[in-house]
């Protein structure tokens, strides 16, 4: 998360992932919609050359769309939207190359309105303000091609209008797709304000029932040794040999058993409570998490969420080997790197579909996540900043 | 300070939020995006028109297309006053006025405009769009249908000004191709989204119980510092003493603590609610409570800086600044060799230091693993779980010095250190 500027892709990976079939779409229609635009208009064409390359550079710019927006690359980067708009208004200034003095009608072209779609299929991905400095951009550029295209236009307006008539689709799907994912990121920060109200509210009550079940965990430890043994020394007063001996095998046994508390690290918690949920706690491997700078607890909330969520994920999997979990937790440098590797006993395409929202929700939080499957082996790695 | 034992983990105090819309918001979201949407749409495509109008009738004055332009002016204002409700009414109320401005717009100026007076023209087209962007509905289906209702009004309202005027009807394809897109945008996201459904509850099950569990950690490391501080004290008091009578001291001790420990609720202190609303007062601070703690013990200890940054710091982090320091102190104490220490306060605008420093044998981490718990879990833990960290400098020979440092509370003012009486945690009260 480079970009200071939220957007939906960040703010809300899962529905943004759903939507990708629309970006599909729109990479599919764009160049379908140009080939056709162009074989209806090809009377107004006086380099066919410059005709099909404008079709290419349209497809170009939806080719850079489709692979910036999968999951794999994700968090959407903003040269990748610079390439897209690039190649959009390279297609729209070949066009006008290619209908050179013989162009008639404005209003057919096709390269204002594609530019348009272009926009608003990264909207989802890019910042409202990023997509409004786009959309101006190419706004200035195409009222540029209208000014120099329109001495052959045959329609009596004046050149304003041509201007128009080219730049009003780009600025209104534009502001249109702007408005849309402000609304949307607007949306979400404030359910994350009332979010983060509902859970100051209930703090209180969760803490002192919390709280309870632990002092109860702690009196019941105490209550086993160190509650007779001091009753004891109490009652007689007086400290011996055998006193000293067994104060000191008590702290001892006392001090260890919380070192095994305390060395137990959040991922330890999370893999056990993933696997409970499972009903797969005794499938475990005693040695599932190698964590042992306790580095998993320098993770932020929603990194650690998103681990969460992927690790009952991928317990509920049906195909999923419990005992062959393994997570490594290792430090590099001023970063943490983390290595899960898994059996799933399933195709690459079913394992893909399945768990890829989690690994969108992952890969929005760690932009280096690589995920290798060569069935059944799973190997998952990120990595973050201490 | 030759050697830096700070070890890289950071505690990070903070609530889950979950990650994207919840499923029961996502609809009317997306339906309420879509309207901001919408009406953007509305206001490009009509300020379009509207310069493009005066543009003809400058370039022409002759020609009568001004009353054109203030139709496109009333049909703006109507978006605007009208768009922001998204109730049924308002949109009948847009489409009505939407519908006779576009009427108006086409009868007294748009065939002029339009080049071959074509009801399919661009221009003519703008104002239509804007019809179609009506953007009302909470629903998919309900902002498709008033979509086609603004289609229809559109169409209707020109094929009427075209029969008056004469002017022959061709199919729009302009208006057509936005209605369209506009259904599959709606349309995909909406069958889309559904599909995420299931995905999206994992999520926010696994943000609710990070939640639970970060307060869980917090608690279970409040507590295993108070059973380091009390039973653990205890104990090596025990195991340390001589042999003969149990020291009043230590009896009342291990007495009160037990006591509490067994009979009262001591997870639930007055340092878990933090009020904000204890004194100022040096003298009425946890950290001075401990220091004069250390004092009984017999270390002679040195108070030096600005103590009044404490109360930059709410009661839970004074507390946890006090008894981490008091760990120290007793460190000093047990292992240093020294009877005397130091203990610096000063703060920033971002954070308050507290720095115990003392003059003795110190050590290397590599004999530390015995005794780690104290630091381990009085200090550090402690003051990781208030967002703070610690720094620990000590060199075999040199002497030690460990930098406890808290961010200051965002509510800055009011926030207050506290109190040394009346509500000490009962770590506090320990004197091994």
């Amino acid at each position: 998360m480079n970009d200071p500027a939220p957007t939906l892709q960040q703010l809300h990976p899962l529905g943004i992932l759903a939507s990708r079939p629309l970006t599909l779409i729109l990479a599919i229609a764009l160049p379908l919609y140009a080939a056709v635009m162009t074989w209806f208009g090809w009377a107004d064409v006086s380099s066919p050359f410059l005709a099909i390359t404008a079709v290419v550079a349209i497809a170009g710019s939806c080719l850079s769309l489709l692979a910036w927006s999968g999951p794999q690359f994700a968090p959407f980067p903003r040269r990748g939207a610079i390439v897209a708009v690039a190649f959009a208004l390279a297609a729209l200034g070949i066009e006008a190359s290619a209908g050179w003095t013989q162009n008639q009608f404005i209003r057919d072209d096709w390269a204002g309105p594609a530019i348009g779609l272009v926009l608003i299929a990264l909207a989802p991905y890019r910042p409202p303000a990023e997509l409004v400095v786009l959309g101006a951009a190419a706004t200035g550029w195409a009222a540029l091609v209208a000014v120099v295209e329109s001495p052959w236009f045959v329609t009596d307006v004046p050149v304003p209008v041509f201007v128009v008539v080219l730049c009003a689709p780009i600025l209104a799907m534009t502001l249109g797709a702007a408005a849309f994912a402000r609304s949307l990121i607007r949306g979400l920060e404030k359910w994350r304000e009332r979010a983060t109200a509902a859970v100051s509210a209930l703090d209180t009550t969760r803490t002192d029932w919390i709280a309870r079940s632990v002092q109860q965990g702690h009196i019941t430890t105490l209550n086993q040794r160190v509650v007779p043994f001091f009753a004891e020394v109490l009652l007689s007063d007086e400290v011996t040999t055998e006193t000293s001996a067994r104060a000191r095998a008590i702290a001892d046994e006392f001090r260890s058993a919380m070192v095994e508390e305390v060395d137990r690290g959040w991922l330890d918690g999370v893999v056990a409570q993933a696997a409970r949920g499972a009903s797969a706690t005794s499938q475990l491997a005693p040695d599932v998490v190698d964590d042992t700078w306790r580095l998993s607890r320098s993770l932020g909330i929603d990194a650690r969420t998103a681990i969460r969520a992927l690790l009952v994920a991928l317990f509920g999997h049906p195909d999923f080997v419990p005992n062959s979990l393994r997570i490594t937790v290792s430090p590099d440098g001023t970063r943490c790197r983390v290595v899960l590797a898994a059996t799933v006993d399933c195709s690459e395409n079913r394992l893909r579909s399945e768990l890829a929202p989690y690994f969108a929700v992952m890969r929005i939080l760690f932009p280096d996540q690589s995920v290798a499957f060569a069935a059944p082996a799973l190997r998952l790695k990120f990595s973050y900043e201490r | 300070m030759d050697a830096d034992f700070r070890v890289a983990t950071r505690f990070i105090p903070e609530y889950a939020l979950p990650l994207g819309l919840p499923n029961h918001l996502a609809p009317v979201s997306i339906s309420r995006a879509y309207s901001r949407a919408a009406r953007a749409i509305a206001l490009v495509s009509l300020s379009s028109g509207l310069v493009a109008t005066v543009a003809i009738q400058v370039d022409a004055p002759q020609r009568m297309v001004w009353p054109a332009g203030l139709a496109l002016v009333i049909f703006f204002a109507a978006v605007l006053v009208f768009s922001s409700h998204r109730t049924a009414a308002s949109a009948a109320a847009y489409l009505l006025i939407g519908g006779a401005c576009m009427y108006w717009y086409a009868i007294t100026g748009a065939f002029e405009l339009g080049p071959t007076g074509r009801t399919d023209s661009f221009l003519l087209a703008l104002p239509k769009i804007a019809l179609i962007m009506v953007g009302a509905g909470s629903a998919p289906g309900s902002v498709a249908l008033w979509a086609v209702a603004g289609f229809l009004v559109g169409e209707g309202a020109t094929a009427l000004a075209a029969t008056q005027a004469g002017v022959p009807l061709a199919l729009d394809g302009t208006t057509l191709i936005v209605l369209t897109v506009s259904f599959l945008l709606v349309g995909i996201i909406t069958v889309n989204r559904r599909a995420a459904t299931r995905a999206q509850s994992t999520v926010n099950r696994a943000a609710r119980d990070e939640q639970l569990a970060e307060v869980r950690v917090r608690i279970e490391a409040k507590a295993a510092a108070v059973m380091h501080d009390t039973v653990l004290g205890h104990l090596a008091a025990l195991a340390a003493a001589p042999e003969g009578r149990l020291a009043p001291e230590v009896r009342a001790q291990v007495s009160r603590d037990l006591q509490v420990l067994l009979g009262e609720e001591w997870l639930l202190s007055a340092a878990e609610r933090d009020t904000g609303e204890a004194g100022s007062q040096w003298r009425t601070t946890a950290l001075f409570g401990a220091i004069a703690d250390a004092r009984d013990l017999g270390l002679d200890v040195e108070v030096s800086g600005d103590v009044s940054v404490l109360d930059s710091v709410g009661a839970e982090k004074a507390t946890a600044i006090a008894l981490a320091a008091k760990q120290c102190l007793v460190n000093v104490l047990r292992h240093s060799g020294q009877e005397s220490a130091e203990v610096v306060v000063y703060g920033s605008e971002r954070e308050v230091s507290v720095m115990v420093v003392d003059g003795g044998r110190g050590f290397s981490e590599a004999e530390t693993g015995a005794d780690r718990l104290g630091l381990r879990q009085s200090v550090r833990r402690r003051i990781e779980v208030v967002g703070g960290d610690v720094q620990v400098w000590s060199t075999p020979g040199r002497g030690t010095s460990v930098m406890i440092r808290v961010p200051v509370d965002v509510s800055g003012a009011g926030a207050a250190a506290a109190p040394a009486t009346g509500s000490r945690h009962p770590g506090a009260s320990l004197a091994p």
